[in-house]
């Protein structure tokens, strides 16, 4: 009896334990935020979305419309955060409710948000984007009356990933939670957007999107696909008309869209035009041939491999998958080393090490036991790898492997700047919702690439294409010269070098129309070409692209040092002039009448952002509960048994006595 | 016999340890950090910096909570597992948010007062720009976790202190949370601090 007693005591302790485990990692995927209301319970709010897509060459443009339902009693505001791509930019706004329009505007940031705080506390409706970080936008919608249904059309314009010939359309349908660091004070953003980073745990599920897309690569296709969903197409001439084959997709993973143009084995350069208000601008995209030359300088690749909380789950298994490649594709002689963090970090060897047999297998080692916890401490990590000592004649090489969820991205950008040096950064984003724009600039800054893998298949492609950029630039010296009389402002102001696989875009605002430019270069030899820009066209886009990169360079100087009371006035000039949201500048929609009788109390609601697909749903309760008390508890139990047993054995020991 | 009781009576003295000690781990982590965080917090209202408690710490205080007896709780920035066993943690609201004020804590350790709440009792708040909020408790319920999400009222007048329900049940993880909410009190008593010192 007492045996059957003990074990079954044994046997409790044991599922304490797991229960205790079980426990702590729910309440680790459960640090964040948040849902909105009075403490009341609201029946959902139903979200729809639709993305209507047109590509001209390196451009796309975007008609992104989102249904809001108010299927409550009561009037409601609800709140939303556009999961935008890299490289876009909004440049237009409809707010429909019912059968009226109304159509937004741009303005200075602090105004838009004073008109939409106006027109909430007046009972008028009013939707309001702005720009939290570069890739992240909400919209509010104030004043829903019961049973109504708000439609918000967002415009907004993107540059394509490009990889050599191939291009690449990426539709993000949803969120990384992102994790900032307490030393580095992230930038201070307005406190009425603030709330909206990630909201897992609304009361509504975001609904499904339907998405339509219109192809015009500018050239001839070789391929078209999309490796996150099965699509169907339809071709008119050099249009494709793309749909998913499933029709509306749930929101759970981005949207890719691959194709790829021919190559006829000469640098290909497109030109595009447009005219505003009688301005000309002209974009040109120079795009390399696939046959590339293998350098000969001996290199030293120093990888840095995130490991922190957010990679947990498949984002983990594929940066490891990634980094297992690379070091299988490192070259005897060479040189290399592997920075591990997350809330700190280890470096394999204490220098960079010869790649041998031995240390390779080290390194494989070192990658194999890595595990996915803590945070994200990017910028420690980030100096301990540039700082070690520079091998003379080794080209240097950082190959950095993260989602990029980190918020202190200037404080990253300084160190790069100030420590990077000669060496090239490469970035590669994991996962299915990478922070993309922070490791697009990133390598931007550091004259790398950014490669994104989002699924374990693309493991193999994605690094076969990092290790053909790593080789040396195809063409150095590029220019681009204009008649003469007529001047450009250009972006970028330095032409870059040329590199295998990636094509260079250059953003020019023209002081008159015309239509011969030439563009030249040297490699082995000189090269040069001319082109005829089709200045009676208009490529929709080609102006915007500018205004954004004259933008992106503006702000750059302030990562770089620049006051920002000098450059604010600058970008809002260019923000205002093109439409487009910017850090000082939102989009603002008011409603004409009052459609909230004042009585009626406004209550709020959040529209839940699904979780990525692959990793852990953040819960929004807390567990506020350790397995304490129950140990005590069994604990009190053992007592009682230890003293039973000792008193029967003592009374056993007096009866033979 | 004699010699498997003898045994048996070994195994369960070992297995009282075990457990007696890994309850006093939690408890007693509990309770130290508290004193360790206190120094941190100290730190922070001096620098007007956040200060982790210790170098490799995932977290930070980011407020005091005062209770209606006179106890003190260190609030940290983070309500995860690792976080919540060293004091309560911060889910949303504070310095330069619209939200309310919402805090999370264990039940058998720091929010284990919670129990002994009553609508009308003050809770004080000191935030890490030293500034003191005077709340007055004015709704305690027990919300189902599995059933209802979680809400935080857009007014940052409010506090929400949130914790598992029931206080005395004996394993962790249960839906059951206990919820008590206070408003904003009316009277100034930063000012009757004040003339005190």
């Amino acid at each position: 009896m007492k045996i059957t007693l003990f074990f079954s005591l044994l046997l409790l302790t044991f599922t304490a334990q797991a229960n205790g485990q079980r426990w702590q990692d729910e309440a680790a995927t459960g640090a964040l935020l948040l849902a909105d209301g009075q403490g009341q319970i609201q029946p959902a709010t139903l979200l729809d979305t639709d993305a209507h897509i047109t590509v001209s060459g390196p451009v796309a443009e975007v008609t992104l419309t989102q249904r809001f339902h108010n299927s409550s009693q009561q009037f409601r505001e609800g709140r939303y955060l556009f999961p935008l791509p890299e490289n876009a930019a909004v440049d237009g706004m409809v707010l429909t409710i019912g059968d009226r329009r109304i159509v937004g505007r741009i303005d200075r940031k602090a105004e838009a948000e004073k008109t939409y705080r106006q027109a909430r506390a007046s009972g008028k409706k009013a939707s309001l984007v702005s720009q939290q970080r570069p890739n992240l936008f909400t919209t509010a919608v104030a004043n829903i009356a019961p049973g109504e249904t708000v439609q918000v059309e967002l415009h907004y314009q993107q540059t394509l990933n490009v990889d050599g010939h191939r291009f690449q359309l990426r539709l993000p349908l949803t969120l990384t939670p992102r994790f900032t660091p307490p030393t580095e004070a992230p930038h201070t953003l307005d406190s009425l957007l603030r709330n909206t980073v990630a909201a897992p745990g609304g009361t509504a599920d975001a609904g499904t999107a339907s998405i339509h897309i219109d192809l015009d690569a500018g050239a001839r296709l070789a391929t078209l696909g999309s490796p996150s969903h099965a699509i169907r197409y339809q071709r008119h001439g050099r249009r494709y008309t793309i749909t998913p084959k499933a029709g509306a997709i749930a929101m759970d993973r981005d949207l890719l869209l691959n194709w790829e143009l021919e190559d006829t084995g000469e640098p290909l350069v497109a030109s595009f035009h447009e005219n505003i208000d009688g301005e000309h601008y002209a974009l040109l995209m120079v795009v390399p041939p696939e046959a590339g030359q293998s350098t000969t300088l001996p290199r030293e690749t120093l990888f840095i491999i995130d490991s922190s909380g957010s990679m947990g789950g498949a984002p983990m298994r594929q940066a490891k998958a990634s980094l297992q490649l690379a070091l299988q594709r490192l070259k005897p002689g060479d040189r290399f080393n592997i920075t591990d963090f997350d809330s700190q970090h280890t470096l394999l060897f204490e220098t960079p090490a010869t790649v041998s047999d031995n240390s390779r297998q080290q390194a494989q080692q070192f990658v194999a036991g890595l595990q996915a916890s803590g945070g994200t401490h990017m910028l420690p990590a980030l100096s301990a790898t540039l700082s070690q000592p520079a091998s003379d004649g080794y080209l240097r090489q950082v190959i950095f492997i993260t989602d990029g969820a980190v918020g202190n991205e200037h404080g990253i950008f300084q160190a790069l700047h100030q420590q990077l040096g000669e060496a090239r950064l490469f970035t590669v984003g994991i996962g299915s919702a990478p922070n993309s724009h922070f490791m697009t600039r990133a390598a931007q800054f550091g004259r790398g690439s950014f490669t994104y893998i989002n699924d374990q298949n693309q493991v193999q492609q994605g690094m076969d294409t990092l290790f053909r950029r790593l080789e040396s630039p195809l063409m150095r010296n590029l220019q681009v010269q204009l008649p003469n009389g007529i001047v450009a402002e250009r972006w970028p102001q330095k032409l870059p070098d040329l590199y295998a696989g990636e094509p260079l875009l250059v953003a020019m605002k023209l002081s008159a129309p015309t239509e011969h430019i030439t563009v030249s270069g040297y490699n082995t030899r000189h090269w040069q070409q001319p082109v005829t820009l089709p200045t009676d066209s208009n490529h929709p886009g080609t102006a915007s692209l500018w205004a954004r990169r004259k933008i992106a360079d503006l702000m750059d100087r302030i990562t770089l040092g620049a006051a920002e009371t000098d450059i604010a006035p600058l970008v809002t000039d260019v923000a205002l002039r093109h439409q487009l949201v910017s850090r000082y500048t939102s989009f603002i929609a008011v409603e004409e009448t009052v459609s909230r009788p004042a009585h009626e109390p406004l209550l709020h609601d959040t529209v839940r952002n699904q979780a990525p697909h692959g990793t852990q749903r953040a819960a929004a309760w807390p567990s506020t509960a350790t397995p304490a008390p129950l140990l005590w508890r069994l604990a009190g139990v053992l007592l009682i048994v230890c003293l039973l047993l000792w008193l029967h054995q003592r009374r056993a020991n007096h009866g033979t006595a | 016999m004699v010699r498997l009781e003898r045994r048996l009576l070994a195994f369960s003295l070992a297995a009282l340890l075990g457990l007696a000690g890994w309850a006093s781990w939690l408890d007693g982590k509990a309770w130290l950090a508290q004193h360790l965080i206190a120094h941190a917090w100290q730190t922070t209202l001096a620098q007007g910096a956040p200060q982790r408690p210790w170098p490799w710490a995932d977290t930070w205080p980011v407020a005091r909570l005062t209770t209606p007896a006179g106890e003190t709780f260190y609030v940290l920035e983070s309500t995860s597992g690792e976080a919540l066993a060293f004091g309560p943690g911060r889910l949303a609201g504070g310095i330069g948010s619209d939200q309310a004020l919402t805090l999370a804590g264990h039940r058998d350790t720091h929010f284990a007062f919670l129990e002994t709440l009553d609508a009308g009792q003050p809770l004080t708040v000191q935030l890490a720009n030293g500034s003191q909020k005077h709340f007055q408790i004015s709704r305690q319920q027990v919300i189902n976790s599995q059933q209802h999400p979680l809400h935080i009222p857009r007014d940052d007048q409010q506090l929400i202190l949130i914790t598992c329900y029931p206080f005395d049940a004996l394993t962790p993880g249960g839906p059951l949370r206990y919820v008590v909410t206070a408003t904003s009190a009316p009277t100034s008593n930063t000012e009757n601090n004040q003339t005190e010192r």
